[in-house]
C-alpha cells in the first residue's frame, strides 16, 4: 500500500485506484478458496457504470468461498507510474497483484478496448499470449458483447463465455472448485517429485472440462470446425440476480445513478444492430419486481436518480404501469427518473413530461437514415410523421434541444439519402416554429453522423464498410445541404470506425495485428485523444495484412465467416 | 454525542483519512449526501429548477490530504431514523476512511475559521551523511524569518508572496522511517537499503485570507536556491494531514 500511495500522489484522479467505496466486498483471503479478478478494459468511471460488471461482481461474491475484486485499465499517467515503480496491476479491494488471483475475467464490450486487455495483462506481469503462460499463471477468461466473435482474441484468452454470463459464471466456479479438489487428491496419492506435473494437469483439466459446458469456448480444446457453440441466455429475468445492493463510487462516474433493467433483447431487428440480433429473445422483467428493485437500490445506495435501462425502453409493454408505480414512490423523495433510449415513434409526451418534470434535458432520437426507403430497408421502422409528431409534442412541451443521430454509409445509400438527412432536420426546425410557445428562447437541433460499421451476426454482416474518403465525401455533401444556423452538424471521424470495422469482423490472424499495435503503443483506442490511425495502419502493414480485406470488402454468400460457429439465436426466437 | 435528530441545521465533525483522502472536494458532497440518504435522513432540498440538498463543507481539503478535523453543515428536513441507528448513526453507511466524530448545532459560521494546524511529513531523497540538527536549524531559521518570499502559482501566473506571519508555532523533527525515537542531533547515514529519513513539520497555517496551502510548505522546505544551508537535502513524497482548526484568537473552532 505504501508503494502505491507514493505513486498516487503523482496521478490524476487517484480515487480511481484505491477502492474502499461503500458496499465493496472485503473477504478474508486466507479463508476463501478462489480469488477472481473482474477486469474492465477501460477507466474506472466507465467500468463502474457497466451493469454487467456489477451483476458479475455480485454473483461471484455471493459464493462464500469466492472473493471477486475489480480491476480497471489505468490511465496512461498511472500506467507509467506503475511501470516506473515496478508495481503490478492490482485488485482494488485487496491491492494484491493480479498474478495472485486464480481467475482473471475480462468483460469486453467494444473492440477498441482490445489493446487495453493486453496492456492490463502485461501490467500484471502475465504473458499476453496463452501459449506463453504456464500453470503458475491465472486462468484468463473473457465475456461480453465482443465475444460473439472471439476469433481475434484467441491468442490471448484461455476461455470465452459466449452470451449472458451469470449462469455460466457459477458453473465455472463450481467446476474450478471440484477440479482443484480432485486434483489435490491425486496429488496426495502420487509421489512428491511429480508434483509439478500434477499441478500442470490442474489447469489443463479445468479447461478441458470447461470446454464441455454450454456456451463455453476454449480455443485450445474446442474444434470449431466440427462443433457449434450456442450462446447462453438467462430465461427468467424475474428470478435472475440483480444487484440492488451495489458499490456506490466515491467519485463521479459516467452513469452516476441507480439502474433498472427492464428487459433484455429487442423485438425491432434493425439490420445494422448487433445488440438487437445477439440479445434475442426479448425477456421481460415484471413491473412489480422492478418497483421492488428500485426501492431496494435507492435505499441501499442513496442515489437520487434511477434510470430505466434496456435497448429500446419504449417497447417495454408495461411502461405506463411501471412509471406510475415508480413516480408514486420517487416524487415525494425527490428521486428523478431518467428514461434513455426512447423511440420517437412511440413517444408518449405525457409520460415524458411527467418523468422529466424536474430535468428538461435534451431529447435524443435516432432515425439512423434520412429517407423512408432507406429506413425501411434497414428495418428502422419509424416514419417521418411519427418523428415529426414526436418533435411537435416535445417542442410544445417546452423542450428546445433535440439531437438526431444518423449513420452514413449504410448499404444501398445514395446521395439522395444523404441530402434527405438535411431535409428532415429542416422539417424538424419548421415543426419547432409551429409548435413552440417561446420563440425567443431559440432551438438547438444537433445532427450527428457516424460511419456505419457492419457487425457480425447481423443481416449486414457480409456488407462492406464505405471507405474513409467516401464517408468524408458524404459528410461534405450533408454539411453543404444544411442551410440553417439553428441546426448544427457533428460528424464522428471515420478513423476509429474503420479500425473497429476491421476488428469486429476479424479472424484469428488479426490477433497478431492487435498485439503489434499494442507493442507500438496503442492504448485506450476508444478515446479519440489516444487513438492513432497511424499506429494501427503501421501494425497492419508490419503483419502484412490489409485492413481493407476486413473493413471494406464485401463477403460473398459462400464465404465461411469466422464467427459462424457461434450461434446467437435464442431458443425461443420466432 | 448530543441528540441531533430534531435539529434542522447540523454541523458534523468527521475524519477523512486512509482511502477517503482521495475523495475530491467536489465528490465529497455527493458521497455524503448519499450516505445521509441511505442512513434514513431526509435532507432539505433547495428550491428551484434543479433542487439539491444543502450541504456545505468548510475549507476545501486537497485530494491526497488527510484530516482529523473536517467540518460540514447539513440541513435536515425531518428525521426518519430507523430503530437500528443510534445517535447520529451514519458511520455504517460511509465509505472506508470517513468517520463521524460528533454532530451538533453550530454556533459560529465557517468564515470565523482562521488557523489550521497541519502535520507535514516528507522523505529525504538524497543518500549520504545527513546532519539532522543542521536541517532542523535551517528549517527553523527559514520559518522564523521576518520576511519569507515564495512563489505562488495561480491561474493568472506566478506571483511572489510573503508568507511570514501566516505560519505559526512551527516544530521540526527528523527521524528514521519507522523509528519512534527522534534521532535529531546525530549524523546519520542515509542508506540505500530503503531506510529513509523522515522530516516532520507541525505548524499552524493561515486557512483563509490569505490561504497558505500545502505547496507553499513544500516550497519553503525545498527552497533550493537558498544559500542558508549548503547541504540541505531534497525532500520528496510529502504527506499532509490536518489536525485541528482554530479561530483568529487561536481558540478551537467548533
Ligand atoms: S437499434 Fe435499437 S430498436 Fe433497433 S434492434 Fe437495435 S436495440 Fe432494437
Amino acid at each position: 500500500m505504501e508503494k502505491i500511495e507514493r505513486i498516487l500522489q503523482k496521478v490524476q484522479k487517484p480515487a480511481r485506484y484505491v477502492g474502499g467505496e461503500y458496499n465493496q466486498t472485503i473477504k478474508d483471503k486466507d479463508k476463501v478458496k478462489i480469488r477472481a479478478a473482474l477486469c474492465f478494459p477501460d477507466t474506472y468511471e466507465i467500468g463502474m457504470s457497466n451493469l454487467g460488471m456489477r451483476i458479475l461482481y455480485g454473483i461471484f461474491n455471493n459464493i462464500e468461498d469466492v472473493w471477486c475484486e475489480r480491476v480497471f485499465a489505468p490511465w496512461p499517467d498511472m500506467e507509467s507510474q506503475l511501470r516506473e515503480s515496478n508495481i503490478s496491476l492490482y485488485g482494488l479491494e485487496s491491492h494484491d497483484a493480479l498474478s495472485e488471483f486464480d481467475i482473471i475475467a475480462f468483460s469486453i464490450g467494444y473492440e477498441l478496448s482490445y489493446t487495453n486487455v493486453l496492456n492490463m495483462l502485461d501490467l500484471a506481469g502475465i504473458p499476453v499470449r496463452s501459449a506463453d503462460r504456464d500453470e503458475s499463471h491465472p486462468i484468463v477468461i473473457a465475456g461480453g458483447a465482443c465475444c460473439y466473435n472471439p476469433e481475434p482474441l484467441t491468442d490471448f484468452i484461455d476461455l470465452f463465455v459466449i452470451g449472458e454470463g451469470e449462469e455460466a459464471a457459477v458453473e465455472l466456479i463450481d467446476l474450478f472448485r471440484s477440479n482443484k479438489a480432485s486434483q489435490s487428491k491425486t496429488e496426495k496419492q502420487s509421489k512428491p517429485n511429480s508434483q509439478n506435473k500434477q499441478i500442470k494437469r490442474e489447469k489443463q483439466e479445468f479447461l478441458k472440462k470447461a470446454s464441455e459446458l454450454a456456451g463455453i469456448y476454449v480455443p485450445s480444446q474446442n474444434d470449431v470446425s466440427t462443433r457449434v457453440i450456442q450462446k447462453r441466455t438467462v430465461k427468467d429475468l424475474d428470478n435472475a440476480y440483480f444487484p440492488t445492493k451495489t458499490i456506490v463510487p466515491s467519485m463521479s462516474i459516467v452513469h452516476d445513478r441507480a439502474v433498472l433493467e427492464l428487459f433484455r433483447g429487442c423485438i425491432r431487428g434493425c439490420k445494422f444492430c448487433a445488440a438487437g440480433h445477439t440479445g434475442s429473445p426479448r425477456r421481460i422483467r415484471s413491473p412489480n419486481v422492478l418497483i421492488r428493485q428500485a426501492m431496494e437500490s435507492i435505499e441501499s445506495s442513496g442515489y437520487d436518480e434511477i434510470a430505466l435501462l434496456s435497448l429500446s425502453t419504449s417497447d417495454y409493454p408495461y411502461l405506463d404501469e411501471l412509471c406510475d408505480g415508480l413516480l408514486k414512490w420517487c416524487e415525494p423523495k425527490k428521486i428523478n427518473l431518467s428514461l434513455p433510449s426512447l423511440r420517437a415513434d412511440s413517444f408518449n409526451v405525457n409520460l415524458m413530461r411527467r418523468v422529466q418534470s424536474t430535468r428538461k434535458s435534451g431529447l435524443t432520437f435516432a432515425p439512423e437514415a434520412g429517407t423512408q426507403r432507406l429506413r425501411d430497408y434497414i428495418n428502422k421502422k419509424i416514419t417521418e410523421d411519427e418523428l415529426l409528431g414526436a418533435c411537435a409534442s416535445a417542442f410544445a412541451g417546452g423542450w428546445n434541444t433535440i439531437k438526431l443521430y444518423f449513420m452514413l454509409g449504410l448499404p444501398s445509400e445514395t446521395n439522395e439519402d444523404v441530402t434527405a438527412i438535411a431535409e428532415l432536420s429542416h422539417k424538424v426546425l419548421d415543426v419547432w416554429r409551429d409548435n413552440t410557445n417561446n420563440k425567443k428562447r431559440g432551438v438547438r437541433i444537433t445532427v450527428s453522423t457516424s460511419c456505419f460499421i457492419p457487425k457480425p451476426h447481423t443481416p449486414f454482416e457480409r456488407e462492406p464498410q464505405i471507405s474513409m474518403n467516401e464517408y468524408l465525401k458524404r459528410v461534405e455533401l450533408l454539411r453543404k445541404s444544411i442551410k440553417s444556423k439553428q441546426i448544427s452538424y457533428n460528424w464522428h471521424s471515420p478513423e476509429q470506425g474503420f479500425v473497429e470495422a476491421a476488428l469486429s469482423r476479424a479472424d484469428k490472424k488479426l490477433g497478431k495485428v492487435i498485439e503489434t499495435a499494442w507493442h507500438m503503443g496503442a492504448r485506450f483506442d476508444s478515446w479519440s485523444e489516444y487513438f492513432s490511425l497511424k499506429t494501427w495502419l503501421g501494425a497492419f502493414s508490419k503483419c502484412g495484412i490489409d485492413p481493407d480485406e476486413y473493413a471494406t470488402r464485401k463477403r460473398t454468400d459462400s464465404e465461411e465467416l469466422p464467427w459462424s460457429f457461434i450461434v446467437t439465436r435464442g431458443a425461443c426466437d420466432e | 454525542m448530543s441528540d441531533v435528530r430534531n435539529l434542522s441545521k447540523v454541523r458534523v465533525r468527521y475524519f477523512k483519512t486512509g482511502k477517503a483522502k482521495y475523495i475530491s472536494h467536489l465528490d465529497l458532497q455527493a458521497t455524503m449526501q448519499r450516505a445521509f440518504l441511505r442512513s434514513g435522513f431526509t435532507l432539505k432540498y433547495s428550491e428551484g429548477f434543479n433542487p439539491h440538498p444543502h450541504i456545505s463543507v468548510a475549507l476545501p481539503l486537497p485530494v491526497g490530504v488527510e484530516s482529523d478535523c473536517e467540518l460540514m453543515d447539513i440541513i435536515i428536513e425531518k428525521s426518519n431514523l430507523n430503530d437500528k441507528a443510534s445517535g447520529f448513526g451514519i458511520d455504517n453507511f460511509l465509505p472506508e476512511g470517513l468517520t463521524i466524530q460528533k454532530a451538533y448545532q453550530p454556533m459560529r459560521k465557517f468564515s470565523a475559521i482562521k488557523w489550521v494546524e497541519i502535520l507535514c511529513s516528507a522523505v529525504c531523497g538524497n543518500f549520504g551523511i545527513i546532519n539532522a540538527e543542521k536541517i532542523k536549524e535551517t528549517l527553523n531559521g527559514r520559518f522564523g524569518r521576518k520576511s519569507l518570499i515564495i512563489e505562488k502559482k495561480s491561474k493568472s501566473g506566478i506571483r511572489s508572496f510573503d508568507i511570514s506571519g501566516h505560519i505559526r508555532e512551527i516544530s521540526v523533527q527528523i527521524s528514521k522511517l519507522g523509528a519512534d525515537a527522534n534521532f535529531a542531533g546525530l549524523d546519520m547515514q542515509n542508506e540505500k537499503d530503503g531506510m529513509d529519513f523522515v522530516l516532520t513539520v507541525r505548524a499552524k497555517i493561515s486557512a483563509q485570507e490569505p490561504t497558505v496551502n500545502c505547496n507553499d510548505i513544500i516550497s519553503i522546505i525545498n527552497l533550493n536556491e537558498d544559500k542558508d544551508c549548503q547541504d540541505m537535502p531534497l525532500f520528496e513524497n510529502f504527506q499532509f494531514k490536518r489536525i485541528e482548526i482554530y479561530d483568529k484568537d487561536m481558540v478551537l473552532f467548533t
